[in-house]
């Protein structure tokens, strides 16, 4: 009899988890999907999606440290940083396989650098994240079009296309980076004093400081990690998309990537969330705008109906405390 | 009673401490620069045409302001701009011929946008949902609502609405009278104690509550408030572009933001005001203008635009800070 | 006429009795005084009659009406003002439109704000303070937040007075206002006994008492002790009511003599924020204790050598060679650690696993970049039991756990970074009384082997038992010494309100 109640309170504790929650939307959807569209549920249907969402999933990465760090943490710039790591990258490399380290690690230093320029603004300079790096998007529109100069930029080599789309056991490199990068990022957030250190940070700023943790330099480094993630998901965008097709490619990640960070359970108060969430998040929203599009709902409707599944979502997990008395 | 001049030197000497103050430093120089550089600047015809292209900014930033001061942030407005405007053409269109027609599009048109901030309202206070992210998601939803009402741009609107929005009356135009009677509008707000309780809920919500403020209602009219600029704002675009759009309003909320940042009021809430964001906004305007007469390309037009609004609230940031230790300095040598 | 009732009220917080069957009543227009020691539960007496908190047993009868589940907001209703010492104020707002919010006069009209109006009222409010503030239109134009914190109290005040409460409670309200200002405050207290408002003040200060209260409460361990007129008193009388038969508890640390131990830590001119000019040592093995009347200073002490806050000093020496303590970090790099007591803003982070609520600072002081949880748990463990820490999992969130073991985590942290010198700052603060005890027995175990450890208490008996000698603070300052026979609690009280007197007369 205890045991049972027991049972039944771990389930209930369970679909207050947001992972939880974000996990079963994900196979309800494809359930009712494969109900209505024999084979949505597919292989093959399911790995496509799942690319799609690991470049988001990518980005949503840098943009979950940042948030997990408090402090109204925000990187409205990613999406920018993404389209400049593709085009960096395209520029260095000139569609030579030989100089694909070369252009990696162009990617990397000029988008840490950058980045590190918003986590300055932020720490030293108390401008409000969500400003600052707004206005470092428009600095990076411009940078981006210097470097392009109105005429187009290389595409991939023929190596970084087959690293993405090429296929192992019938799933695309891409899908491997994007394990790695989790296993990485879990690693860190469980395993290493930095994520300790992070944690703490967004859970209680002042504490964190009392605690021994220089808060200040580990929330201006994780805007440049943000920045140098989101550059080398734009330069793994480029094997991809195979060229740059235009200089707003990457835009549409900044939103999405906040989103995908929320739904997968991250707190937008800081110091509460797991990667983990966060890729199954970016899955579920890919997979809820697959869904959608597979039932033929046109694009208006599908937008209002993506919006409002949003906002339940958000409703179920992601509310403030109740602050009166 | 004091003389002009003493209240005169009185306000001057307070002006640093306003938080309006910086802009209003970069706006003068700005306006000094396109004295030199920009040719016939000046001229009545261009600073026309100029106001009536700043004015969907100048609204937005004012209604994104009520909802800053009240401690929330409204990133949907962009999307807002959109529905409205597609919602207020398309009754154009459908209502053509009847007498009608105008007041019924504008009614609907601003009762769509203050709709819209009521839902806001009742999911961050209410549903306690936060303000960024609810507001993120309702974009989505008002933008999805208006690809449905419009497909793409188009639409007839009448003529005469262009030439009554760009009409001019003693030499003003008519968008100068519109918000001069939207600013006394604002100024009604201010008197009534609107503004100050909402600043409260904003600036401590504790002490809000602590006060018997009816802190969830405050919240809700200034989205509501942010609605009704916003639908406004909407409504200027159709009389100037004469046609409908679905996409007119992307990228206005990060502008506004921008503006009512760069007009000093703090994005924490409680403080700044409302004068601010109209200069900020028009900062924002200009930025384009001085580096074109400057001669250098529009990829420094960005640039500049970016630099700008990131020196700028580093430099209010600082200036804050050096004010506080002024006023502590003052009174320390007082006692 | 009896205007508030309070019978057989109680309230626990957890395993701590806030309050045990308190009878308190209010007559109409008395200015009625609550004291006692540190943690005695006048402030949650008070919160019950603001409707703040819920009892958890006993009635309260506001004007001989019983009232149940009163919110705040009822409270207000019923005529009852609170003035606390953490502030209610807007602090982006000015004096004027704090003192006015919510309830601004309007015209008839338009319903505008009668600006007029409302800065008469603001500065009729103030008015009893015109001798002590520059009091103008101008002065009530001001943004609260650039006022000092005295100034800011004052408001808090005029803004109560503003809502014309029935029945008004100043709760350390003149904690930090000087000489003249309480003046001031005497005569709002004189003119609201005029017209019929009764107030309840909670005070430390025995003079106010003799000078203006009419009866006064004594409280001790959350129970009732007595209700006395004041002129049937004196002023010793009531601290040793407040203090209670203090041969009961006795004192377990040995009395020690450090005259020939080392110097381990050496401070000379000690100054920052609500700091002046401290100085003192600290032997190896010694147990300081900073004392005296709440908020003097002693936090800031710690905070400042702890690096926390900014501070000037003319030496700071550790084993006799000068230290740089200006940040957290370097004062962790040279074997200090901080508890604070107020472990939700200071201490733990309360969503986190407790197994890294205890490693971080650890991993920080001895530089390790990566861990094994399964090697952590082993030195964790045995910590956690010798600070006898009950919990589920070391993975489940700090908040899972009972105030006192939640604090027992944060000096599991602290113990686990092997410190030379440990700051307590009110570390005790919510814990049981069995596990207290306990981490007695641990702090002497660990001083006979030889780390030090600089006390600050808001408990006066812990602080008497537990330390080897007291610095009395007062405003910022060492007011006295205390050791050996002198550590007792009318001594400290004594020092600590003495002192008080000095420098109002000094004034």
């Amino acid at each position: 009899m205890k045991n049972s109640s027991l049972t039944l309170r771990k389930v209930r504790l369970g679909f207050r988890n947001p992972t939880v929650i974000a996990l079963f939307l994900c196979f309800l959807i494809l359930l009712i999907g494969n109900l209505v569209s024999p084979g949505f549920a597919s292989f093959g249907l399911i790995v496509n999606i799942l690319v799609v969402a690991s470049f988001v999933g990518l980005v949503s990465g840098g943009q979950f440290l940042i948030i997990l760090g408090g402090g109204n943490g925000l990187d409205l710039s990613v999406g920018r940083f993404v389209t400049l790591g593709a085009i960096i990258g395209g520029v260095v490399s000139q569609k030579q396989d030989s100089k694909l380290i070369l252009a990696l690690l162009a990617v990397m230093v000029a988008t840490f650098l950058l980045g590190l320029v918003n986590g300055v603004g932020v720490t030293h300079f108390r401008i409000p994240p969500l400003v600052m790096t707004m206005s470092m998007s428009i600095v990076i529109i411009a940078i981006i079009r210097f470097i392009t100069g109105g005429i187009g930029v290389p595409g991939a080599s023929k190596l970084l296309q087959k690293i993405i789309t090429g296929k192992v056991l019938g799933i695309p490199g891409i899908l491997y980076i994007w394990i790695l990068f989790a296993v990485f990022l879990h690693y860190l957030m469980n395993n290493t004093t930095f994520g300790v250190k992070l944690m703490a940070m967004g859970t209680n700023d002042y504490a964190a400081r009392l605690a021994g943790v220089k808060v200040k330099r580990l929330r201006t480094l994780l805007y440049g990690f943000s920045g140098m993630i989101a550059g080398i998901t734009g330069f793994l965008y480029l094997g991809y998309l195979s060229s740059v097709y235009n200089i707003s490619l990457g835009d549409k990640f900044t939103l999405i990537s906040v989103i995908a960070v929320v739904v997968g359970g991250t707190s937008l108060g800081g110091g509460k969330g797991t990667y983990i969430g966060v890729a199954i998040g970016a899955f579920l929203l890919q997979l809820m705008e697959s869904f959608l599009v597979t039932i033929r709902i046109d694009q208006s409707m599908r937008q209002v109906l993506f919006g409002t599944i949003l906002l339940v979502i958000i409703f179920m997990y992601g509310r403030e405390q109740k602050m009166q008395n | 009673m004091k003389s002009k001049k003493e209240t005169f030197l009185q306000f001057s000497k307070s002006l640093p401490r306003k938080p309006y103050f910086l802009s209003m430093i970069i706006l003068i120089f700005f306006f000094i620069m396109l004295g030199f550089i920009g040719r016939n600047y000046y001229s009545a015809y261009n600073l026309t045409t100029k106001f009536r292209l700043w004015m969907p900014l100048l609204l937005v930033a004012l209604g994104q302001t009520f909802v800053i001061l009240g401690g929330g942030l409204d990133m949907s407005v962009s999307s807002l701009l959109a529905l409205v405007n597609v919602v207020t053409v398309r009754l154009l269109m459908s209502l053509s011929g009847s007498p009608f027609q105008v007041p019924i599009a504008i009614l609907a048109g601003i009762g769509v946008g203050i709709t819209a901030g009521f839902v806001n309202g009742l999911l961050v206070t209410y549903l306690r949902l936060p303000p960024l992210i609810s507001t993120y998601g309702t974009q989505i939803v008002w933008g999805g609502l208006a690809l449905r009402v419009l497909h793409q741009s188009g639409g007839e609107v009448p003529f005469s609405w262009y030439t009554v929005y760009s009409s001019t009356f003693l030499g003003i135009p008519f968008s100068v009278y519109l918000l001069a009677l939207l600013l006394l509008g604002v100024y009604y707000l201010k008197r009534t104690g609107f503004v100050t309780q909402l600043k409260a809920c904003g600036g401590n919500i504790h002490g809000a509550y602590e006060s018997v403020l009816p802190v969830n209602k405050l919240r809700i009219q200034s989205y509501m408030l942010c609605g009704f600029f916003a639908s406004l704002a909407a409504i200027c675009i159709v009389a100037e572009t004469v046609t409908g759009n679905p996409l007119s309003g992307s990228g206005y909320e990060l502008e506004s933001i921008s503006a009512v940042a760069l007009g000093g009021t703090s994005l924490a809430g409680g403080a700044g005001g409302f004068l601010g964001s109209i200069l900020g906004a028009i900062v924002l305007k200009l930025i384009n203008d001085v580096i074109f007469f400057a001669g250098l390309g529009v990829n420094y037009q960005v640039l500049a635009q970016g630099l700008i609004i990131i020196l700028a609230l580093a430099a209010g940031g600082q200036l804050t800070k050096q004010n506080t230790s002024r006023a502590q300095l003052k009174r320390r040598k007082k006692v | 006429m009896v205007v508030c009732k309070a019978t057989g009220v109680s309230k626990r917080y957890g395993e701590v009795v806030a309050l045990d069957n308190m009878n308190f009543s209010l007559q109409e227009s008395e200015i009625h005084y609550l004291v006692g020691v540190n943690g005695c539960g006048k402030s949650t007496l008070c919160k019950i009659i603001a409707g703040v908190v819920a009892p958890d047993a006993g009635e309260l009868e506001i004007e001989g009406v019983p009232v149940s589940l009163m919110s705040p907001n009822e409270a207000k209703r019923r005529g009852i003002a609170v003035v606390y010492q953490e502030l209610s104020l807007i602090p982006q707002l000015s004096i004027e439109e704090n003192i006015m919010l919510g309830i601004e006069p309007r015209e008839k009209s338009l319903g505008l704000v009668d600006r007029k109006a409302s800065t008469e009222t603001a500065l009729h409010y103030l008015g009893y303070f015109k001798n002590v503030l520059p009091l103008d239109e101008e002065y009530v134009k001001q943004t609260v937040a650039d006022l000092p914190i005295d100034e800011q109290q004052i408001v808090e005040i005029a803004k109560a007075l503003a809502r014309k409460p029935k029945i008004i409670i100043f709760d350390e309200a003149t904690a930090s206002l000087h000489k003249q200002q309480v003046d001031a405050f005497f005569s709002i207290l004189r003119e609201l006994k005029s017209v019929g408002v009764s107030t309840i003040v909670i005070s430390h200060k025995m003079e106010e008492i003799t000078e203006i209260g009419d009866r006064v409460t004594i409280m001790r361990s959350g129970k009732l002790v007595n209700t006395v007129a004041v002129k049937d008193v004196t002023g010793d009388q009531v601290i040793h009511m407040m203090v209670g038969d203090k041969e009961l508890l006795e004192r377990k640390r040995a009395h020690m003599d450090f005259k020939d131990v080392e110097t381990v830590f050496q401070v000379n001119g000690l100054t920052g924020k609500r700091i002046r000019d401290v100085s003192f040592h600290l032997k190896k093995g010694e147990i300081l204790g900073l004392g005296g009347l709440q908020g003097q200073g002693q936090t800031e002490v710690l905070l400042a050598l702890f690096g926390s806050i900014p501070f000037e000093a003319q030496s700071v020496e550790l084993g006799g060679k000068p230290v740089d303590l200006s940040t957290t970090v370097k004062a962790m790099d040279h074997s200090l650690a901080y508890i604070s007591g107020d472990r939700k803003k200071a201490g733990v982070f309360s969503e986190r696993p407790i197994f890294e609520n205890i490693i971080i600072s650890s991993l920080i002081k001895f530089n390790r970049k990566v861990f094994s949880r399964k090697r952590m748990n082993e030195e964790i463990l045995p910590l956690l039991s010798q600070i006898r820490t009950t919990f589920g999992k070391l993975s489940d969130p700090a908040n899972s756990l009972s105030g006192g073991n939640q604090q027992k985590i944060v000096i599991g942290r602290w113990l686990m970074t092997k410190p030379a010198i440990l700051l307590l700052d009110d570390s005790m603060k919510g814990i049981d009384v069995g596990a207290t005890k306990e981490f007695y027995d641990i702090m002497h175990t660990l001083c006979d082997a030889g780390m030090s450890v600089i006390w600050h208490s808001s408990e006066d008996l812990e602080l008497l038992n537990n330390t080897d000698r007291v610095l009395v603070f007062d405003s910022g300052q060492i007011v006295d010494e205390l050791v050996g026979e002198r550590l007792n609690e009318v001594e400290l009280y004594r020092a600590a309100l003495d002192s008080r007197k000095k420098h109002i007369a000094v004034e």
